[in-house]
């Protein structure tokens, strides 16, 4: 304990926090590695297990804000003792009470990133996520999520009273960790969302953004606030939160997760549309429901796909095609869908490629569906994939009538979206150069420019 | 830097604080003078608080000038806060600390600290150093507040309605306490309070605001000279008591009349003489008596 009245202010700090420190560190350790180690057999065990998992992610954020909160009414609204009373240096009152938090608020972030990492680690069919470099970069959001719900507390605190010091991270508490469990799960799964999610960084921008414009709105007014000058700091600081976190929050709640989920598939006429209604995973296995249905007609029908599946196109005779693989498989299944007697028929599989099998859903769900093309009878498909070797895309024609499928044209350099002219025979695939003419029954392709055939 | 026992712990002049359209404290100017006892009096809501959280900066004045010790109370507010001790209702201490506790934490904060004053004003004050905050009555609370107030030597001490929820009994023994313990610092004590009758008892010097003004400022016996309660007797009742000088109310019927001045002298008696009056008889009225005669006219 020290003798000045800084030391003392820190003594006071560790006295008033230790308790909350303590749970905020053990929560995120021992909640999310319960809930890894939950099987999840049933969708009631998946959901069991969800609320596991975000009640513990949720903890850290959500109680650095409530120590923002409290440090911020203590500080500044002088019916408490210290602010009325003691003659403390403003500077001393921000480095016991709001910097030495802040630093510990994102410690304990960087603690809680990292066992949501271990979280995801220990789920099945995952990659180990601790030596992906995206791992670091998860772990810093998670540190800049505690520390700015904790600012976020401090600041909505300080300029209005502590009610809104609690409710402005707790909003920020509640959106971070579902963004940032999503992410520990894409690495975890291999992919490379993290630096490309704009959920996370518009998150972090928000979370961020917003007590800095609070707090240069408190600055800006005179050091005694009037009531206005309060709700003017704290409207800035939600306005800012709000602009940043609106668009964080769409792409969050619509994007795919890629190769685990999928926002619905419509028909280019719209009449049939094939979504998902739920997912479970675990070591008892894992699945993903989807639902056929015609608008027209109202028919409907559910089935139940492999955890990875992505809708590719529609067919006549109301069938869709799905693409679908296992978590443990080393093939991609493409599957024709009938809603008229709800069955599901493998027609063909391509080998698994990592780089392909994820782009398929995230090319889809980027491109607006130009990445696979079935004939309106139902008799072909051409789909394009990332290469397992080389730039550009292969494309690849499937035989959804007979089964079968193979890459008609290797290390295609498609520049934009492709447009295919489907004739009895053949398929063109325009929109982007060189033209291709896929010679259907041979299974061959044709550069119209450079005469260039592969059979494979 | 000593208060000089001459001057004024407390000069303002002109202090404005205007909240939204309305005047919370309008043209304040006051003097306190060093060592006094100095009650600051006034109804509910008549100022007393703002005028003392502005002398301590924790308000920002509209327009005027403040000083305390002789410091400017914006640009000197640490300095005035290491200098003056200061006490109020409804404070929020941190429950969680024992009473050593807080008086070791507040003790790093104040270079004059004495601790064995401390452990004087802990024996006097009936305090228990191992027991929680939260777990004492309001009215030790009080009696704590007053200790980490007065332990550091302070040169002017501030109460704000230090006893306001306190019952009856509590209400004077930390009165008394006070005094007692100021008494023997020579002191300048600034307390403001709703409740007269307690302050008669141990103020020397009385300031009442009223609505944000200053109605009046001086030392108590002054105060109760200046008004005096005249009882009239008269044959027919006069037309009108306006010929009186400083009337501040009256209460007559047939025969006689009950009329609290302000200013009182000579003078005064002979005026109720002029309107009619056969026999007029002075009273000296209670300070209670005299705050209700002068903020009570303003109701009326």
């Amino acid at each position: 304990m020290g003798t000045s009245g800084s030391g003392r202010l820190v003594w006071k700090l560790w006295r008033e926090t230790r308790g909350a420190l303590l749970v905020l560190a053990a929560v995120p350790m021992a909640g999310l590695t319960a809930a890894a180690l939950l099987p999840r057999s049933s969708p009631a065990a998946q959901f069991v297990a969800f609320i596991l998992e975000y009640v513990s992610a949720y903890m850290a954020p959500a109680i650095a804000g409530v120590i923002g909160a409290t440090r911020g009414q203590q500080d500044w609204d002088d019916t408490h003792y210290g602010p009325s009373h003691l003659p403390v240096n403003a500077g001393d009152v921000v480095a016991a009470s709001f910097a030495l938090p802040l630093v510990a608020a994102a410690a304990l972030g960087l603690w809680a990133g990292f066992w949501s990492l271990v979280w995801a680690s220990l789920m099945p069919h995952t990659i180990d996520p601790l030596h992906n470099s995206d791992a670091v970069r998860l772990c810093l959001l998670w540190a800049v999520l505690t520390s700015g719900c904790f600012a976020l507390g401090y600041a909505a605190s300080a300029v209005s009273n502590a009610r809104a010091g609690i409710i402005a991270p707790a909003v920020a508490a509640n959106i971070g960790p579902v963004v940032l469990l999503d992410a520990a799960r894409s690495i975890a799964a291999g992919s490379d969302g993290l630096p490309d999610s704009p959920a996370a960084w518009a998150f972090v921008a928000a979370i961020v953004l917003a007590p800095m414009a609070a707090s240069i709105v408190w600055a800006a007014s005179r050091r005694k606030l009037m009531i206005w000058r309060r709700w003017a700091a704290l409207g800035a600081g939600a306005l800012v939160l709000a602009a940043c976190a609106s668009p964080a929050l769409l792409v969050a709640w619509t994007k795919a997760s890629p190769g685990a989920g999928f926002a619905a598939v419509d028909s280019e006429d719209g009449s049939l549309v094939v979504s998902m209604t739920g997912q479970f995973g675990g070591r008892a296995g894992s699945g993903t429901y989807c639902q056929f249905q015609d608008r027209r007609s109202g028919a409907t029908a559910r089935a139940l796909f492999p955890l990875f599946v992505q809708p590719l196109g529609f067919a006549s005779g109301q069938r869709a095609v799905v693409a679908t693989r296992k978590p443990s498989e080393s093939r991609m299944a493409i599957r024709v869908w009938s809603l008229r007697d709800n069955s599901i028929r493998e027609v063909a599989a391509i080998p698994y490629n990592p780089r392909a099998a994820f782009s398929l859903g995230t090319d889809l769900t980027y491109r607006g569906g130009f990445v696979a093309w079935v004939r309106p009878d139902g008799r072909w498909m051409l789909m394009r994939t990332r290469p397992s070797n080389g730039s550009g895309v292969d494309l690849w024609l499937v035989d959804l009538q007979h089964g079968g499928a193979k890459i008609v044209y290797p290390n295609y350099t498609a520049f934009g979206d492709n447009t295919i002219i489907w004739t009895k025979d053949r398929a063109i695939v325009s929109g982007s150069p060189p033209p291709i003419v896929v010679d259907l029954a041979a299974g061959t392709a044709r550069c119209t420019r450079y005469r260039w055939e592969a059979k494979r | 830097m000593e208060t000089d026992r001459g001057g004024f712990a407390i000069e303002t002049h002109g202090l404005t604080k205007r909240f939204r359209q309305a005047d919370a404290v309008n043209g304040l100017s006051l003097r306190v003078p060093a060592g006094s006892v100095y009650a600051f009096l006034g109804r509910n809501g008549a100022g007393k608080t703002t005028t003392i959280r502005m002398l301590l900066d924790l308000l920002d004045r509209t327009s005027g000038e403040a000083k305390v010790l002789g410091l400017d109370c914006r640009r000197d507010a640490l300095e005035i806060k290491r200098r003056v001790g200061y006490v109020a209702e409804g404070c929020r201490m941190y429950d969680w600390m024992t009473v050593d506790e807080i008086i070791w934490f507040c003790k790093g904060f104040y270079p004059g600290w004495d601790d064995a004053l401390a452990a004087e004003l802990k024996q006097r004050l009936d305090l228990d150093g191992n027991k929680r905050i939260r777990e004492l009555s309001r009215g030790t609370q009080a009696r704590l507040l007053l200790l980490l107030a007065m332990a550091y030597h302070p040169e002017l001490l501030i109460l704000d309605e230090p006893t306001a929820g306190l019952d009856v009994i509590v209400r004077r023994s930390f009165l008394e306490g006070v005094i007692e313990l100021l008494s023997e610092e020579g002191r300048t004590v600034f307390f403001s309070s709703h409740l007269v009758h307690e302050v008669e008892r141990v103020a020397d010097w009385v300031g009442i605001i009223h609505e944000g003004s200053l109605v009046f400022s001086g030392p108590i016996e002054e105060l109760k000279s200046q008004v005096k309660l005249l009882y009239l007797t008269y044959e027919q009742p006069p037309a009108s008591f306006a010929a009186i000088p400083g009337v501040l109310s009256v209460d007559t019927n047939a025969r006689q009349a009950a009329v609290t001045v302000r200013g009182f002298s000579d003078a005064t008696v002979d005026a109720a003489h002029q309107i009619g009056a056969s026999a007029v008889s002075v009273t000296d009225l209670s300070l209670e008596d005299i705050f209700v005669a002068l903020v009570g006219r303003e109701e009326g």
